[in-house]
């Protein structure tokens, strides 16, 4: 692996959080996640992209929610009971992230991750285990807010 | 920095507000001691925290008032001009004022007050003249040696005194040539006269000297070739008064005055020794700012003299220097941090004088610091008991039972506890609660006890912001002697219901609104007394502002006695001016008043310096609109007018209608609203994009449309038609139906909304509902401004 890489995955916390998505499994760093829920109501609003859903009241809070499935530019999954949204913060700001299904919580060290080889991809890196890929997400490209 | 400066920025401005209205009060007045005494404490404040700022201009301008009050302070009985005086104080309030704007904003550089403390100056001098003929002779003629060293010079200017013969002639002319010599082995900077072709140079030169600014190589070959000049008495070279650098080392040992060591200090403590510029003010306040922000490189054991709390350790300090005892590692750090201080024109160690030299050096300066001797013994005391950082400034122990806080902290506990209200309402108001089986009667006795400490919290956050309406009812006092002075009308300011309190923003947002309508009340509403006694008026004339509240608004209303409005003077004026929208004889009074208020509207021949120029009155009714509020003009001629401003108590909750485009939910703010209807087939004309409305042809737009959501097809009387308003461009838009008539407390988009520019396109934001859904906030005007921009392409 090389420096570069090292550096880019030094604020791994060493737990994920997995879930699937049209049939691919992706993950995310437990710490950048805040809360789980269940699909409240959704508010639209107008002007937005496709995969930016609308609005949700979370505990007072407005908090913009995307749907992961049209983000990753896959065709609209019906939601069903499993359906849930994956609350992040950063900077003040959340996120909820609607995703189908979510597995589970999992181990992982520096090493088991294999670095992804494009730049400004949503993909951070690929963990392989028993012969299947986990995509771990990049928070902050998938969010596409400007990098401090 | 900037938290010194706003904190400055704010005790100035109470400072000369207070001063205004000692000013005011006392200006058709006796001034009484008292108000004597406040004014020069005003004065002195605003010197010493301008000084400490580095805001020389402020600061000398206070210093030159508050001389002018210590000789009336001083002598009561001295005679002066009171009005010439009250001109010079109110300009220099107005000043002040003016330069704590230009300090905020970095672009404006500090404004130059010479000329109006000259003015002080010989106002003053002038005083004393009468008071005390012997002093101004030796004031006038004084000379400042301290005066031709600026601030700012680099320490390789060398100036150089040169006295001349007393019978020599011309001396500017012999200086010219000294100075034209000196070309080849020195470059000249300057001269002290500064002009030396102005005759009145000649005689300073004589009296004083000339003085010579220069860099050079060689001191000596300078000196020698001015000491050679023709008619030149003597060449030396001079250095700053105050302890100057180059002298310093020497005279270091000789002038510690006793008390500065003591004999059991630690050997790893240093001394230094910080010396000021003679002209620093509040040298105690220099100290301490030092000693403080040595706090993160060093351990500041102790200081002489002790106590920088002391008015009199000023005067020690400007003369021996001030010492700091101190334990660091890394002594250069210190003695650069030091040397960057304000005023400091030297810091070095000090070397505890050797017990055999002691005795030796002692008599030199025995005789002058006599009292710092007394006070040896306290030092030591304090550095035995005290050997932990000590910080001498830490003496502030009064107690206040008023503390100001900033107001973006205070917003934010307002929208806390607007969000706790809403929160409260969804839980005690939670559909989950109606398939709860069981008793509920515990739940519904705690939630009203909630309910009703929420509300009383709600109440106690929003008295917070409250201040009284007479912080911006006091400054038309100003503003009518102002007039009175120019006008020559005499015209008494009255305040009713000044108490009244309504939220800080609204009393900022009040302030420019209130001084456009009391400055035409006073310009054209009140006649001249002529007009006055020809019209049989003998009450005298009166200007009243008052206040109050009404069904959750603040009313501020503003009441002449003058001549009031004539209707048909008002609609003459609109028919020539091309504004009127509607036959004449169709105008309410009410309406034919509301034309002042029309862009481009003056009914006074006269432009004054106060009004008259056709804008004012239409920017005040804006501003009052942009926040919410209202502004009503009523008249009867002959008796006066009244304008009346209506301002909702609170800006951060506002009233908006709810409607329902094809799924989505919208609020509009009620302000923009003018009416809610349904349409009719036959008001739709041009494939339904007019709507003929109350004899207007306006835009008809589908809200769907607006915002691309789908709905395209519903029929448009099927639905309702809002009528909009936003700043005089009128539409209307359709949209399904309506929702709720509601408050809500608007939030901004989060970032990740607003990256996509949703507020451009007439989104204002959001709010959670009562009942836990959320709704977009609809900014009409942008909307509007946007389609007709649209439509014009």
């Amino acid at each position: 692996m090389s420096e570069e890489n090292k550096e880019l995955l030094d604020d791994l916390s060493g737990q994920i959080m997995t879930f699937t998505c049209s049939g691919e499994t992706y993950a995310f760093d437990i710490m950048d996640i805040t809360d789980i829920i269940e699909i409240p109501e959704i508010t639209k609003i107008p002007k937005l992209p496709e995969f930016l859903l609308g609005v949700i009241n979370l505990r007072g809070q407005v908090v913009p929610v995307m749907d992961f499935n049209l983000k990753m530019g896959k065709p609209k999954e019906e939601y069903d009971s499993k359906t849930c949204i994956i609350v992040t913060e950063r900077d003040k700001a959340s996120i909820g992230i609607l995703v189908n299904r979510v597995l589970d919580v999992e181990k992982v060290t520096k090493k088991d991750i294999i670095p992804y080889p494009k730049k400004g991809s949503f993909i951070r890196g690929i963990i392989e285990r028993d012969g299947s890929r986990t995509a771990l997400i990049d928070w902050n490209e998938l969010v596409g807010l400007e990098k401090k | 920095m900037e938290a010194m400066l706003d904190t400055f920025v704010f005790e100035t401005s109470s400072l000369l507000e207070e001063l205004d209205d000692i000013l005011m009060r006392t200006e058709n007045d006796e001034l009484l001691p008292d108000d004597i005494a406040e004014i020069f404490r005003v004065m002195h404040t605003i010197k010493g925290s301008g000084a400490m700022m580095g805001l020389q201009n402020m600061s000398k301008l206070a210093h030159s008032v508050e001389d002018l009050f210590y000789i009336i302070r001083e002598d009561n009985s001295v005679k002066y001009d009171k009005p010439a005086m009250y001109e010079l104080l109110f300009a220099t309030s107005d000043s002040l004022k003016n330069e704590i704007d230009v300090i905020q904003d970095d672009s404006q550089e500090l404004t130059d007050f010479t000329e109006l403390m000259n003015k002080i100056r010989a106002f003053a001098a002038v005083m004393k003249g009468e008071g005390a003929p012997a002093e101004s002779d030796s004031g006038s003629s004084g000379f400042d040696l301290a005066s031709i060293f600026p601030e700012d010079e680099p320490e390789e200017v060398m100036t150089a005194k040169v006295t001349f013969f007393e019978e020599c002639m011309m001396p500017t002319i012999r200086a010219l040539i000294l100075v034209r010599n000196l070309g080849d082995i020195a470059e000249v900077c300057g001269t002290y006269p500064p002009d030396l072709n102005d005759d009145s140079s000649g005689a300073e030169i004589l009296k004083n000297g000339l003085f010579i600014k220069f860099v050079t190589d060689s001191n000596e070959a300078v000196l020698d070739k001015l000491q050679n000049g023709i008619d030149v008495d003597k060449a030396e070279l001079v250095t700053r008064p105050a302890a100057g650098a180059s002298d310093a080392g020497a005279a270091a040992a000789g002038n510690i005055p006793a008390g500065v060591f003591s004999d059991d200090e630690p050997e790893d403590m240093v001394t230094v020794r910080v010396t000021f510029d003679e002209e620093c003010m509040m040298p105690c306040i220099r100290g301490m700012i030092l000693v403080r922000g040595l706090g993160d490189i060093a351990e500041v054991c102790g200081t002489y003299p002790p106590d920088l709390n002391d008015d009199s350790s000023g005067d020690k300090i400007l003369k021996d220097g001030l010492f700091i005892k101190l334990m660091t590692d890394d002594n250069n750090a210190v003695i650069e941090s030091l040397k960057k201080g304000l005023n400091v024109v030297n810091a070095e160690l000090v070397k505890k004088p050797d017990k055999n030299a002691a005795p030796a050096a002692a008599p030199a300066q025995a005789a002058t610091p006599a009292a710092p001797a007394a006070e040896a013994a306290k030092p030591a005391e304090a550095k035995k008991a005290a050997p932990a950082p000590k910080k001498p400034a830490g003496s502030g122990e009064k107690t206040s039972s008023i503390i100001s806080v900033k107001l973006e902290k205070l917003d934010k506990l307002l929208d806390l506890v607007a969000e706790i209200v809403i929160t409260e309402s969804m839980v005690i108001s939670s559909p989950d609660l109606k398939n709860v089986s069981g008793n509920l009667e515990r739940f519904q006795k705690s939630s009203r006890d909630l309910k009703k400490l929420t509300d009383e919290l709600q109440d106690v956050v929003m008295s917070i912001r409250m201040v009284p309406v007479s912080n911006a009812f006091s400054k038309m006092t100003r503003v009518v002697r102002d007039m009175n002075k120019t006008l020559g009308k005499g015209v008494t300011l009255v305040f009713e219901g000044e108490e009244t309190e309504v939220d800080k923003s609204i009393v900022d947002i009040l302030n420019d609104p209130l001084m456009h309508i009391v400055r035409n009340a006073v310009d054209h509403g009140i006649e001249t007394p002529d007009e006055r006694a020809a019209s049989g008026k003998t009450d005298p004339p009166t200007v009243t502002l008052s206040a109050g509240y009404d069904s959750g608004e603040v009313v501020i209303a503003c009441r002449d006695n003058g001549a009031g409005m004539d209707r048909e003077k008002l609609l003459a004026k609109g028919r020539k001016n091309g504004i009127l929208t509607k036959p004449e004889s169709e105008y309410t009074d009410r309406e034919a008043f509301s034309l002042i208020m029309a862009a481009g509207f003056s009914t006074n021949e006269v432009v004054t310096e106060y009004s008259g120029r056709g804008v004012g009155m239409d920017v005040v009714r804006k501003n009052i609109e942009s926040v919410g509020g209202k502004l009503y003009v009523d008249s009867t001629l002959g008796e006066g007018s009244t304008f009346t401003i209506k301002i909702p108590l609170s800006l951060s909750i506002i009233d908006v209608m709810g409607i329902d485009v094809a799924g989505y939910n919208f609020s509009v703010p009620k302000n923009v609203i003018v009416e809610l209807f349904r349409a009719t087939p036959d008001m739709l004309m041009e494939n339904d994009t007019l709507i003929m409305r109350r004899g207007m042809c306006l835009p008809l737009y589908r809200m769907s449309r607006v915002f691309g959501v789908p709905g395209e097809n519903k029929p448009l009387t099927d639905g309702v038609i809002l009528l909009c308003d936003a700043n005089g461009s009128k539409a209307c838009f359709f949209a399904d139906r309506l929702i709720a008539d509601q408050q809500v407390v608007v939030k901004p988009f989060s970032v990740l909304l607003s990256q996509y520019k949703l507020k451009e396109q007439g989104l204002s934001g959001c709010s959670v509902l009562g009942d836990g859904s959320i709704t977009t906030i609809l900014d009409m005007k942008e909307i509007i401004d946007t389609l007709e921009e649209r439509e014009g392409k």
